[in-house]
C-alpha cells in the first residue's frame, strides 16, 4: 500500500473506535488510537491469517485499548476486494482476544510461541503492550526467558504513547520504554514511530538472529484527533454527541 | 504423594505428546527419571510464578495440556490473578499440582505453609480442587485431571505417605476409609493417618469410629456425604487447614444449601486461625493443635458425650 492509502485505512479506523465509543460511552479512546496504526500494519500486511488453522496469533495484553481491537474486526480483511467483517473472530475468540488486566499477554504469548515451536510449526505470535504496562513485574519475568527458550517467533510491540493513569510514565515510575532495557534482556530491539505505517512494517520485518524481538513504538495518545492528542484526559473522557461530531469532521 | 505424581506423568506421557510438566524451580530430584524419558515434555521456568502460569495457558492454547508444579504458595497464592484470569475464567486444562500441603514443610516457615489454600481455590468457582489422602488417591486424582476440561488443583504433600486402604472407586466421590457406627471423622490429606490411628485408640474403649476421606473438596459431593452419615448423629470434620475456608466451612454452606443443617453435632477440628508458632515439626504442630491421633480421640470422647 502506499502512503495515501494508508492514511485512508487509518482514518476509516480511527472513524470506527468514534462510532464505537460513542455507542458503547466507553473510556480508553486515546490509548485505541495511539496503537491502530500498528494494529492496521499488523493485520493488513504482516500477520499470517490464512489458511486459519496456521494463522499468527495476535494478543492485545492492552486490553483496554479493546477498541482498536474491534474497530479492526469491523473492517477485515482491509484489502480492496472486501471490506466486509469477517466471521471468523468468532471461532476462537479468546485467542485473538483481550487480556483481561495488565501484564499477562506476554507470558501467554510466550507460551503460544514456544507451543508453537514444539510442534515444528511456523507460526508466530505478536504481543501488543502499553508503555505503562511494562511497570508490571510479569512482563519482566517474561522478557528474561524468551531468549533461552529460542523464541525467534515472538514479537513484542510497546506503544509508547507516554500518558497512563496519572500522568508520564517517566515522571509515574522514573523511567520510559527504551531499546536497552530489552537488548540487556537478550531481545532484539528497534524503536520506531509508532504512526509511520511503512516504518512500523519495516521495524516487524528486522532480522533478529533467532532471537526474540522488541519493538518501541513512539506514539502519541488520542492520535489523529486535535482536540485527544496526547491528552491525559483522553484515558477517561467519553465520546459524547457533539465530541463524536467534532471527531469525525476531522477524521474525513 | 510425589512418586505417584510422576508415575502417572510418565504412565501418560508415553501415550499422549500433549501433556508437559512444567516445574517453578522446585522438586529437585523428584523428577530425575521423567525429565530423562520426556526431556522434550520437561521444563523449568525458574522462580517466575506470573510469568509461568501465564505460560501455561498460551501452551493450552497450542494444543498442549500443562501440569504446572511447585510449591503450594507458589502456585496458588503468588500468581492468584494469572490462575483467575488465564486459567479459570478460559477454563484452560492445566493441572496444578501443588505440594507441601498444611504444615508439611514446618519448621521452615510460614512462607511454605498451606493453610488457606483450598480457601483460595474455592473462590474459584471453575477450579476443581482435589486433597488426596495417600498416593492411590493422588494418581486416581491426577488420571482424571488430565482427561478434564478445565483447570484442576491437586493439593499433596511429600514423599512417604502410605495408601490408606483399598484403591478409591471414583475419585469425585468421598472414600470410606474405615466403617464404625458411634460417629464419623471426614478428613482431607494425609493426616486421614491420624484419623485412623484414634479410631484404634478408641476401639479400645469400645467406641467404633467411621473414617471417610473427601479428595475432592471442590465440588463437594455432598449428597453422597449426607447420604453416607444418615445412621451417625456426630461427625467431626478433620483437616490440616483452616476450618472455616477449608472442607468444615464448605460443609457448613453445603448443609444449609441442602437444608439439612442441624441433623447432626459437628466438631471442627484444622489448624487455628492464628499464626502457626515457629521452630515446631509438622508431629509437633498437629498435637499442639489437637490433630494428632490422641487429641482427636479425646475431641471424639468429648463430642459422643455431647
Amino acid at each position: 500500500m502506499n502512503t495515501e492509502q494508508w492514511r485512508e485505512l487509518s482514518r476509516r479506523l480511527r472513524r470506527r473506535v468514534i462510532e464505537r465509543a460513542h455507542a458503547a460511552r466507553c473510556p480508553h479512546v486515546g490509548c485505541a488510537m495511539s496503537c491502530l496504526d500498528i494494529m492496521a500494519v499488523l493485520f493488513q500486511a504482516h500477520l499470517r491469517l490464512n489458511p486459519w488453522e496456521q494463522r499468527d496469533v495476535f494478543l492485545l495484553s492492552k486490553a483496554h485499548a479493546h477498541l482498536a481491537l474491534n474497530s479492526i474486526r469491523d473492517y477485515y480483511p482491509l484489502g480492496a476486494s472486501s471490506g466486509e467483517p469477517l466471521d471468523v473472530w468468532d471461532i476462537e475468540d479468546r485467542v485473538e482476544d483481550a487480556m483481561h488486566s495488565l501484564g499477562h499477554g506476554l507470558g501467554m504469548g510466550q507460551g503460544l510461541a514456544y507451543g508453537f515451536k514444539l510442534q515444528g510449526s511456523s507460526r508466530r505470535v505478536v504481543v501488543l503492550m502499553g508503555d505503562g504496562e511494562t511497570q508490571e513485574g510479569s512482563v519482566w519475568e517474561a522478557a528474561q526467558f524468551a531468549t533461552r527458550l529460542g523464541l525467534d517467533n515472538l514479537a513484542v510491540v510497546v506503544d509508547g504513547n507516554d500518558l497512563q493513569g496519572y500522568g508520564r510514565p517517566r515522571e509515574i515510575c522514573g523511567q520510559k520504554p527504551s531499546v536497552e532495557k530489552w537488548r540487556a534482556f537478550g531481545w532484539q530491539a528497534v524503536a520506531v514511530n509508532g504512526h509511520d505505517h511503512q516504518a512500523v512494517l519495516a521495524a516487524l520485518q528486522t532480522p533478529t538472529q533467532g532471537r526474540p524481538l522488541a519493538i518501541i513504538a513512539d506514539t502519541v495518545k488520542g492520535k489523529g484527533v486535535s482536540f485527544m492528542e496526547d491528552q491525559l484526559h483522553w484515558h477517561y473522557y467519553i465520546v459524547t454527541d457533539e465530541r463524536r461530531q467534532r471527531a469525525l469532521e476531522e477524521l474525513l | 504423594m510425589r512418586p505417584a505424581v510422576c508415575e502417572v506423568l510418565s504412565e501418560v506421557c508415553a501415550r499422549r505428546r500433549e501433556v508437559m510438566l512444567i516445574t517453578g524451580d522446585a522438586g529437585y530430584g523428584v523428577f530425575n527419571e521423567f525429565q530423562e524419558r520426556f526431556s522434550d515434555r520437561f521444563l523449568n521456568l525458574g522462580i517466575a510464578e506470573q510469568f509461568t502460569t501465564s505460560f501455561a495457558a498460551g501452551l493450552c492454547l497450542a494444543g498442549f495440556r500443562p501440569v504446572l508444579y511447585n510449591i503450594i504458595p507458589f502456585l496458588l497464592y503468588r500468581p492468584y490473578e494469572q490462575v483467575r484470569n488465564d486459567l479459570c475464567s478460559p477454563k484452560m486444562p492445566v493441572v496444578l499440582v501443588g505440594t507441601g500441603a498444611g504444615v508439611t514443610y514446618a519448621p521452615q516457615g510460614m512462607s511454605h505453609y498451606a493453610l488457606e489454600d483450598l480457601g483460595l481455590a474455592q473462590t474459584l468457582p471453575g477450579l476443581t480442587a482435589f486433597s488426596p489422602a495417600d498416593p492411590q488417591e493422588t494418581k486416581a486424582a491426577l488420571r482424571l485431571a488430565l482427561t478434564m476440561d478445565g483447570p484442576v488443583y491437586l493439593r499433596i504433600t511429600g514423599t512417604g505417605e502410605s495408601d490408606l486402604g483399598d484403591a478409591p472407586q471414583d475419585i469425585r466421590l468421598p472414600r470410606l476409609l474405615a466403617k464404625g457406627n458411634d460417629g464419623a471423622i471426614v478428613c482431607h490429606g494425609p493426616i486421614a493417618g491420624e484419623a485412623l490411628r484414634a479410631r484404634e485408640m478408641l476401639a479400645a474403649q469400645g467406641i467404633s469410629l467411621r473414617v471417610i476421606s473427601v479428595p475432592c473438596i471442590q465440588p463437594l459431593a455432598s449428597d453422597w456425604l449426607w447420604n453416607e452419615l444418615g445412621d451417625v448423629d456426630n461427625i467431626l470434620v478433620l483437616e490440616e487447614h483452616h476450618s472455616s475456608t477449608g472442607l468444615a466451612g464448605r460443609l457448613q454452606a453445603a448443609a444449609c444449601a441442602d437444608g439439612v443443617q442441624g441433623r447432626w453435632s459437628f466438631k471442627f477440628c484444622g489448624a487455628p486461625e492464628s499464626p502457626v508458632p515457629p521452630g515446631l515439626n509438622q508431629a509437633e504442630l498437629r498435637r499442639l493443635w489437637g490433630i494428632d491421633a490422641q487429641g482427636l480421640a479425646q475431641s471424639v470422647t468429648a463430642l459422643l458425650r455431647g
